[in-house]
């Protein structure tokens, strides 16, 4: 059987806010119906009783969310009991230069010194360009925020493990196209109310691309029952560096998290029986995430080739 | 249930569904279920590429195959490690 590591760049970092903090009871009125997160008024009865009608669902959503965590935290350790699973070797960086992990992965000293200087790369330009303007992008609206900003740089030793993944399923591929087309070697997370997401999905696209970047992709999950949201890939034009931004409620971000570890076994070390009660405790988890309004009309997008 | 394999084409930004830049199959069985990959040391072996897609990963599109398109990747592979291609 195989084994789990704690993957540290992605590792769960749930923060156990309060899920009402900002909430009445379930069948409580919001404060202000005559205006939404993001500013702007109702402006008609329908709108109103839309906008009431969306609050008290969310409200409702959020009371069984923080009500189901309990019970998906004990099927998790009770998981872990029946699963243990022996702790993985650390990856390891050999004498001539090559790199080795879990799962016959390997990289040779070329390989290996070729993400290194990637790796590099990608935390400069991250931290220097890339990280400032998605600063300036959350600084535009005080409704929603970054979060995870600790993990916005993929660890080296899960990216060789990428690498060596992707070596070896495509190819064709060389170890430079197989980093750039990696697509979270930096990663940022926002998150919103659930009612002000669809809206603020839309114009934080646009505030991206007043920054300067260039979407590549976009791809919503609303509708899958293992993992729900949307990832989006954009690039940074001058370096050409390409980053991931993920658009999450609280409550999906939470449940993102929460699956982490079931994810890091289902794609790593679980035998096939086990693998099967991973994606049923994912369908589970996800299945209790309340799909904003309108997000499902948020439009998949993949920018054409236009330089090859 | 008898074990059922699905075959799909990887796609990436560098290839098509004509032209895929792997090949990877999911076998459902009775007891579970498990993800292959026909790699470049010409066997199938355990692949996490598909689950990946399926926690919302954009570098990969999975285009379903037939068992028959499927050979024929697996040849060009094979063809192209002992250099043919």
């Amino acid at each position: 059987m195989g084994i789990d590591r704690p993957d540290e760049d992605d590792a769960p970092t749930v923060e156990h806010d309060a899920p009402l903090a900002r909430r009445d009871t379930p069948d409580g009125e919001p404060d202000s119906p005559a205006v939404d997160d993001h500013g702007t008024s109702p402006d008609s009865e329908a709108d109103r009783v839309a906008y009431v009608t969306n609050f008290r669902a969310d409200v409702v959503a959020e009371y069984a969310w923080a009500e189901a965590m309990p019970e998906f935290r004990a099927t998790w350790e009770e998981h872990v009991r029946r699963y243990p699973h022996p702790e993985r070797s650390r990856p390891t960086a050999h004498d001539d230069g090559s790199w080795s992990a879990d799962g016959n992965r390997k990289l040779n000293p070329e390989q290996n010194a070729e993400v290194d200087r990637y790796s590099a790369r990608f935390h400069e330009i991250g931290k220097n360009v890339i990280v400032p303007a998605l600063r300036n992008v959350e600084a535009e609206d005080s409704c929603r925020h970054l979060v995870g900003l600790q993990h916005c740089f993929k660890d080296a030793d899960r990216l060789k493990e990428k690498v060596a993944d992707r070596l070896r399923a495509k190819p064709d591929r060389t170890p430079g196209q197989a980093l750039e087309m990696i697509p979270d070697t930096v990663r940022f997370t926002l998150q919103y109310d659930n009612n002000s997401y669809t809206a603020g999905v839309r114009k934080d696209i646009e505030r991206l691309e007043a920054q300067g970047f260039v979407q590549l992709e976009s791809r919503g999950t609303w509708t899958s029952d293992q993992y729900k949201g949307i990832n989006s890939r954009w690039e940074e034009p001058e370096s050409r560096q390409s980053f991931e931004v993920q658009f999450h409620t609280r409550i999906s971000y939470e449940a993102k998290e929460l699956t982490h570890k079931a994810y890091e076994r289902i794609r790593s070390t679980a035998e096939d029986h086990e693998r099967t009660e991973l994606k049923d405790f994912q369908r589970k988890v996800c299945a209790m995430i309340p799909v904003p309004p309108g997000a499902t009309e948020i439009e998949d997008y993949r920018r054409e080739k236009i330089d090859g | 249930m008898a074990e059922q394999i699905s075959y799909y084409a990887i796609v990436d930004d560098l290839s098509s569904r004509e032209q895929p830049a792997g090949i990877l199959r999911r076998i459902k069985h009775d007891a579970g279920e498990r993800d292959e990959a026909f790699g470049s040391d010409l066997r199938w072996a355990p692949s996490s590429l598909l689950y990946e897609y399926e926690r919302g990963d954009l570098e990969n599109r999975f285009m379903p195959i037939t068992e028959e398109e499927a050979g024929r990747i697996v040849e060009r592979i094979r063809r192209s490690a002992g250099g043919e291609e």
